[in-house]
């Protein structure tokens, strides 16, 4: 019995001495977010005076971006820099003095100090710096629309009188990290790269570090604070050095904090409004969900697929920025699907080729109730009076002939039969008949293609 | 004793371990291995392994240990090359084999990106051949749909511009158009569709495409090579004129 007593005890003793260990360090507010030029503010909660301000601010952000990522898409590649950085930092200089701490503002404000830590460390003549800038502002872009929709719930919120609501600075952290952590590592200078994700990794810890659940990230942000101590914040001199600092931060937890926080966060959020939520008027949550290989339909979706689009598509809101995992090692269909959560025209075939394989992991954001209004059709061997379709037939053709709204290009073929095939156009015409010769390469006939049926 | 052994393996070791230099590496199984330095990241190389003249992969090689590299495949990104995993998919050691040095590749978990092999490289006297850009006149060889027969096509690509950029017109072919060509990393290229909108401006349309250009080497002649990092790194050569 005194074993078992002094056992639970010394049990006891360790358990507490452990959880002292837990103590959070302080971190310090990054010293460019805290004043100057990139300085993020501390208004947090807005008067209805202000409010009536921050929401066609809020609103007008969204569009100029969303219309600058649209026109930038067509305009010739050396124009595409100035005009995305010229709309990022109008949305953030018209902000003015309020300099509002809503999350869609600190990703475009960090977004373009990562752009300004880019050029002070790099000749921006140098080949490929311009794209990385590019792609940095880009990313920052996106990570800000994702968060459009939360900002103006939070104020909304506050306006009716809700203190218990906080902001989802952890959230944003793994968002940011999500989606501007693979620009940095695209900028290949070495001096460029430590600095770029020295100071992404400080940043994104000063967010972890004052979030309200702040303790359930306290490994990843005792591990990043400890490095930042250890670690020089300006850059060797020379690249080998700088590359063995950007391995030693590669390998912080804060790095692949990822989806496991984010939906320990959405927990935790949950957690806190069910405890609040005595008014019905406070339903938004950011409930995230992670869907390993989704499918539409019993088929793949291609890697190359809008992130919204997607998650809209398999019935949520909006997905979460950089959250897609893909594979790319078998050969499969798979579907296109555009940001407005429909199939795109393309569809791809997969085999081990980057940027053409298929989702096997994605995080959505808010499940919701709304029926589909379209569905995916997979063909195997049509055929019509017994003619197959010959694989140069338009998708679309082929698919309206067998009663469907349109097709996806892309399908399976084979060949080793002789037989006829009917040349199908757009129009669903049958141009011609060809006949198939066995064993010849390119008189093959279609075997399995993918057609969509509007509902 | 033990101790002696152990010495002895770790000098010899020492010895035959060696540095990767810029050149041109050949393999078994018509593989080549290209290499060049990458400026702003010393110890670092581009590389590019070429497959039976139809399949080619770009990759960053970075130093992780002492003769030991890691293989980044690198694709189109639509604005530019790079990639989203930063795990190598190859890794490989570099050995002195006599007068050559071998590079022995194999395959990395976590990252299946590009060749997934086990590869080992010789090297040549061949200098680095990879160059920016080169303009002129080149023709390549395609099958219409179908067909068994190649044609030839011609293309011609205009020098660089100020802004690193160069325009190529394909004249037939499956690739038949106006491209622009965007120097995005040292000597690997965006190439991007170009057209005429009815206001006259000019749109482009992202693609899928890396252009690499080499000088003749072992055998081959002057290349533009395109290679398609979105479908199985399918590879279209064009040569010089």
């Amino acid at each position: 019995m005194k074993t078992i007593l002094l056992l639970s005890l010394t049990a006891t003793l360790s358990f507490a001495a452990f959880a002292q260990t837990i103590e959070l360090p302080r971190v310090n507010v990054p010293q460019e977010l805290s004043s100057g030029e990139f300085a993020e503010g501390t208004i947090t909660r807005l008067t209805a005076a202000e409010v009536a301000e921050f929401r066609p601010w809020a609103q007008n952000a969204r569009n100029t971006l969303n219309r600058a990522l649209t026109q930038a898409q067509s305009l010739p590649l050396r124009q595409r820099l100035p005009h995305i950085e010229r709309a990022a930092r109008n949305v953030v200089s018209r902000s003015g003095s309020r300099q509002y701490q809503m999350l869609m503002r600190f990703a475009l404000n960090r977004g373009l100090l990562l752009v300004d830590e880019l050029e002070r460390n790099i000749d921006m003549n140098q080949i490929g710096s311009q794209e990385n800038a590019l792609d940095l502002i880009l990313r920052s872009i996106t990570v800000a629309l994702s968060f459009y929709e939360s900002d103006l719930t939070f104020q909304e919120r506050a306006q009716e009188g809700d203190d218990a609501i906080i902001i989802p600075h952890a959230r944003f952290a793994t968002a940011f990290m999500q989606g501007m952590y693979p620009g940095v590592v695209n900028v290949l200078d070495a001096t460029a790269q430590y600095r770029l994700l020295y100071k992404l990794i400080e940043m994104v810890n000063w967010d972890l570090s004052r979030d309200a659940h702040a303790a359930r990230y306290a490994e990843s942000i005792v591990e990043a604070y400890e490095m930042g101590q250890d670690l020089p914040e300006q850059p060797e001199g020379d690249d080998r050095s700088n590359l063995i600092l950007v391995r030693r931060l590669n390998s912080l937890k804060v790095i692949n904090l990822r989806v496991a926080a984010t939906a320990a966060q959405a927990q935790n959020t949950n957690e806190a409004d069910a405890n609040t939520s005595a008014s019905p008027r406070l339903p938004v949550r950011q409930a995230v969900e992670v869907i390993s290989t989704p499918k539409i339909d019993n088929q793949f979706i291609a890697a190359a697929s809008d992130i919204n689009g997607t998650c809209i598509a398999l019935g949520f809101e909006s997905g979460l920025a950089g959250s897609v995992q893909g594979y790319n090692d078998v050969n499969t269909l798979a579907v296109r699907i555009a940001a407005d959560g429909r199939p795109s025209s393309a569809t791809v075939l997969t085999q081990w080729a980057s940027g053409s394989n298929y989702i096997t992991r994605i995080t959505c954001v808010n499940r919701v109730t709304r029926a589909r209004a379209w569905s995916i059709v997979q063909l195997n061997n049509p055929v019509e009076s017994s003619l197959r379709y010959y694989h140069t037939s338009h998708a679309d053709g082929v698919c309206k002939r067998q009663g469907h709204s349109r097709g996806l290009p892309g399908y399976y073929s084979y060949n080793d039969v002789n037989g006829q095939a009917a040349v199908v156009t757009l129009d669903s015409e049958i141009v011609r008949v060809e006949h198939l010769i066995q064993w010849a390469s390119g008189s093959n006939y279609i075997t399995r293609a993918l057609c969509v049926r509007e509902n | 004793m033990f101790k002696f052994v152990l010495c002895l393996m770790l000098l010899s070791a020492s010895a035959f371990a060696q540095t990767l230099r810029p050149g041109v590496y050949e393999g078994s199984d018509d593989t080549r291995l290209f290499l060049q330095a990458m400026p702003g990241r010393e110890g670092s190389f581009l590389g590019l392994i070429v497959k039976n003249g139809n399949t080619a992969v770009p990759y960053l090689v970075d130093e992780f240990a002492a003769a030991r590299y890691g293989l980044i495949p690198l694709y189109n990104q639509r604005n530019l090359i790079g990639a989203t995993n930063y795990t190598p998919s190859l890794t490989a050691s570099v050995v002195l084999d006599g007068r050559s040095t071998r590079i022995n590749v194999a395959p990395n978990p976590g990252n299946n990106i590009g060749f997934n092999q086990s590869m080992s490289f010789r090297s040549t006297t061949e200098a680095s051949p990879w160059l920016q850009s080169r303009p002129g006149i080149y023709e390549y060889r395609e099958a219409a749909q179908g067909q068994r027969r190649t044609q030839k096509y011609s293309a011609s690509l205009s020098p660089q511009d100020g802004n690193r950029e160069s325009q190529l017109t394909i004249n037939g072919g499956s690739m038949a158009g106006s491209y622009v060509l965007r120097e995005v990393r040292p000597g690997m290229h965006l190439a991007f569709k170009s057209t005429l909108s009815t206001t006259g401006v000019e749109v482009v349309e992202e693609s899928q495409w890396v252009v690499v250009f080499l000088r003749g080497c072992l055998g081959w002649s002057n290349k533009m090579m395109f290679i398609d990092t979105g479908r199985q790194w399918r590879m279209k050569e064009f040569d010089l004129k």
